[in-house]
């Protein structure tokens, strides 16, 4: 259900002085406890949620009206503490810092609320109103944790709300009573030791800073400043940061530990603290997840089920998509030729109509079939939470090629498209590492890429040679890491990564996130395909592809394709399958297997997979790595295209 | 109260006497420590910010932890603490010193 109706709302609220105007709300929370699907139940699917930390890499924002009040909702990245380690959660803090926040929904994995408590801790310095939402109480439960509601919200000063977001519980009640506790400012300030309180004394008159309009609490930037966070520290004036140096090497000599581990440990004491006056743990029940791990982790047998599984995957999407193309292909092949049929052919109009529709046909019958089951089985994978799993299975490999083990989420995105694989990235700490995985994970086969991969090897040679090009692709891009690395080399630090529980995932949340995904498609691409179609129908009419295959023929000749092909090569910088489409249309006939040998598809599609990105990955390589490092990873994605293709038709005329 | 400066900024310190632990035979490298037995974190390593995001996941001096599995190949080590799973890759485990402790009634709950 996308947004919470106005009159299942007022009936909680209708004790509640109704407000007007707008309030900004933020979603803040550890990551994985749920703080995109609250977002998503509210305000729609629009922010990314997988069972894996970083999956919320951008800050999304989206709108709920309720009791004549108009809510901006933001989702924010998860973020441990305020003190940042990535531009993922450098992203949370920068906007909490800069936005005029009204109301802060602090969301807490119940099951993990004494660390969860720290983050709390933190977010009450910032002096902005503030509720507590206790989700996941299904899974405290089930460890044998019991909370006191009342007693929190009494410890804490602010109010406290229990929910299981993942089954939509206790969200409505959540954001009934927001528009009034935006109001209320947390009392009750935290008192630290004495040492620590004065020090903070000290700091607290010369500290001043307001970043984008917002000036900051004084005694929540002193905090910081002993805490030796760097962005704050960038902040404040001089007078500021010397007197900040002053107090922490005091708090030092006294205590023996730097200042920020004495404020750490004292956060963290009083956390541990909390936890044990406001909950009780009994007998947890038997969990069979446990087990489950137990296995997919085991030394042995976890990669033994990870082969499996991606295989297993690969399968299962060749299969289905396979099924589904032969089912539709005749069907459509069919309206095409009576389209034919019905106009006088040759004429401009008849090019053009027949163009679109092969468009819209290649759409349907080439694309959907494979993206759709991808699409769900990735989704199924993320909202397992299987991922991380993965990320620790391959760590090892990984740091060979001197990658971060974490690398591993853009990488399995990379297989649904370039462009979240990109963002996925922010999750990385070094900028050398987001570089190298962006390199990597674009030139891992997207989906449109595994398209032509499919319906064209696949189909037309056989499915172990469309493995064999995955195995194939697989080894360059670990070839590619191991250039890369030596290039510019640097010590990865070393992987810390919390691994979440098992979740099951919901039939109608990965609907929803597949629809999510598959919009993008329908809305842009799918179009982009009609569009380029068109063009290239329009080309031919008048000739112009003779020009362009005259240019790209010196390509073409290496290749030893067809010169017709040249075309298709443009088209693939809109979209990928547009290639595959535009092959048939420039061959005449869609029984390619009559017109091209095994090798020149062979040697076509490497060419494919490998080399430029669409451009929307180009758009976001531009933001997330900057201009120049883009232009190395396009120049780089070209050459090693021409040069592997070129090898594949001289390798392959020897054997077959 | 005033504490000796000499101490290495991140040892435990025995609750009782208020002595610092040495690093007696006992105290080993995560990375080498027995599957499945409770132990006990002595010693976190510094610097880059290190010891912070260890300990924002709940790992720091004194705290309980678990090794549930170590993957081959250099890989890193799967350790349950302070309620939650934590991959912690090799280079890091090796820096880490723990010792083994007694199993506490409360472990069995409050790890998972």
């Amino acid at each position: 259900m996308p947004a919470l109706a106005n009159s299942e709302l007022t009936s909680h609220a209708s004790h509640l002085p109704a407000y007007s105007g707008r309030r900004t709300v933020a979603l803040v929370g550890q990551p994985n406890c749920g703080k995109s699907t609250i977002f998503n139940h509210v305000v729609g699917y629009r922010s990314e949620t997988a069972n894996f930390p970083g999956s919320t890499v951008e800050v999304s924002r989206g709108k709920v009206r309720l009791n004549g009040l108009t809510l901006d909702v933001f989702d924010v990245p998860g973020i441990y503490s305020l003190t940042t380690s990535n531009p993922a959660e450098a992203a949370a803090k920068h906007f909490l810092l800069s936005t005029e926040v009204d109301l802060i929904i602090n969301v807490v994995d119940s099951s993990l609320l004494s660390r969860g408590l720290e983050l709390t801790l933190e977010l009450l310095e910032l002096g902005i109103p503030m509720l507590v939402c206790l989700n996941m109480m299904d899974d405290a439960d089930r460890k044998g944790i019991s909370i006191s509601i009342e007693k929190l919200a009494e410890r804490l000063g602010v109010p406290v709300f229990a929910a299981v977001a993942a089954r939509g519980v206790g969200i409505r009640e959540l954001f009934a009573s927001a528009g009034h506790y935006s109001l209320r400012t947390p009392v009750g300030l935290r008192q630290w030791s004495r040492d620590v309180e004065e020090a903070i004394a000290t700091i607290e008159p010369r500290s001043d800073a307001a970043v984008g309009g917002r000036t900051m609490p004084a005694r929540f930037l002193a905090i910081k400043l002993l805490e030796a966070d760097p962005d704050i520290t960038a902040l404040v004036g001089q007078a500021g940061q010397t007197e900040a140096e002053r107090a922490r090497r005091r708090l030092e000599d006294l205590r023996g530990r730097s200042a920020e581990a004495v404020v750490m440990a004292e956060r963290h004491d009083d956390a541990m603290r909390i936890f044990e006056e406001v909950a009780s743990v009994g007998r947890p029940r038997p969990d069979i997840r446990r087990l489950v791990d137990a296995v997919l982790t085991h030394s042995l047998w976890g990669y033994v089920f990870l082969v499996a599984i991606f295989v297993g995957f690969f399968w299962g999407v060749f299969g289905i998509g396979s099924l589904v193309e032969r089912a539709l292909q005749p069907g459509f092949a069919a309206a095409s030729a009576r389209f034919s049929g019905w106009l006088s052919t040759g004429t401009l109009r008849e090019v053009l109509i027949r163009s679109i529709w092969d468009g819209f046909a290649g759409g349907a019958t080439i694309v959907l079939p494979y993206v759709l089951p991808f699409l769900f089985g990735l989704a199924f994978l993320e909202d397992l939470g299987y991922l991380p799993r993965v990320a620790y299975l391959m760590d090892g490999l990984l740091h060979r090629i001197g990658l971060h083990g974490t690398s591993v989420m853009p990488f399995v995105l990379g297989y649904g498209c370039s462009v979240p694989a990109c963002m996925a990235t922010r999750i990385l700490p070094s900028k050398r590492d987001r570089f190298i995985a962006s390199v990597l994970a674009t030139l891992i086969p997207c989906s449109a890429r595994s398209n032509v991969i499919f319906a064209l090897v696949a189909f037309y040679i056989g499915p172990g040679w469309a493995l064999a090009v995955f195995c194939f692709n697989g080894l360059i891009v670990v070839l590619s890491g191991l250039i890369l690395t030596r290039i510019w080399p640097e010590v990865s630090p070393g992987m810390l990564l919390e691994v979440p529980r098992y979740q099951l995932p919901r039939l109608k949340v990965m609907t929803r996130k597949v629809w999510f995904r598959l919009r993008e498609f329908v809305v842009l691409s799918w179009p982009l395909l009609i569009a380029g179609s068109a063009v290239l129908g329009l080309a031919e009419y008048w000739h112009w592809d003779r020009a362009i295959n005259w240019a790209l023929s010196p390509l073409t000749r290496l290749l030893g394709l067809p010169a017709v092909v040249g075309t298709t090569l443009i088209f693939g910088l809109l979209r990928k399958e547009l290639s595959m489409i535009m092959l048939v249309e420039a061959l005449g006939t869609t029984r390619v297997s009559a017109v091209m040998t095994t090798t020149q598809i062979l040697v076509f599609t490497i060419f494919i997979t490998f080399y430029i990105p669409c451009v929307a990955t180009i758009a976001t390589m531009i933001k997330e790595i900057g201009r120049r490092m883009t232009a190395i990873a396009v120049g780089y994605s070209l050459l090693i295209a021409t040069i592997l293709a070129a090898a594949t038709r001289f390798v392959l005329a020897v054997f077959l | 109260m005033k504490m000796k400066t000499n101490f290495s900024l991140s040892q435990n310190v025995d609750p009782t006497t208020q002595a610092p632990i040495q690093r007696g035979s006992e105290v080993i490298q995560l990375d080498r420590a027995p599957i499945d037995k409770y132990m006990e974190v002595v010693e976190v390593p510094l610097g880059r910010g290190v010891a912070r995001s260890l300990a924002q996941l709940g790992l720091s001096v004194s705290e309980r932890l678990r090794v549930r599995s170590a993957a081959p190949w250099g890989g890193p080590v799967l350790v349950e603490i302070g309620g939650t799973t934590v991959a912690i890759g090799r280079g890091l485990a090796r820096r880490i010193m723990v010792r083994p402790v007694r199993k506490r009634k409360r472990d069995a709950t409050c790890l998972p």
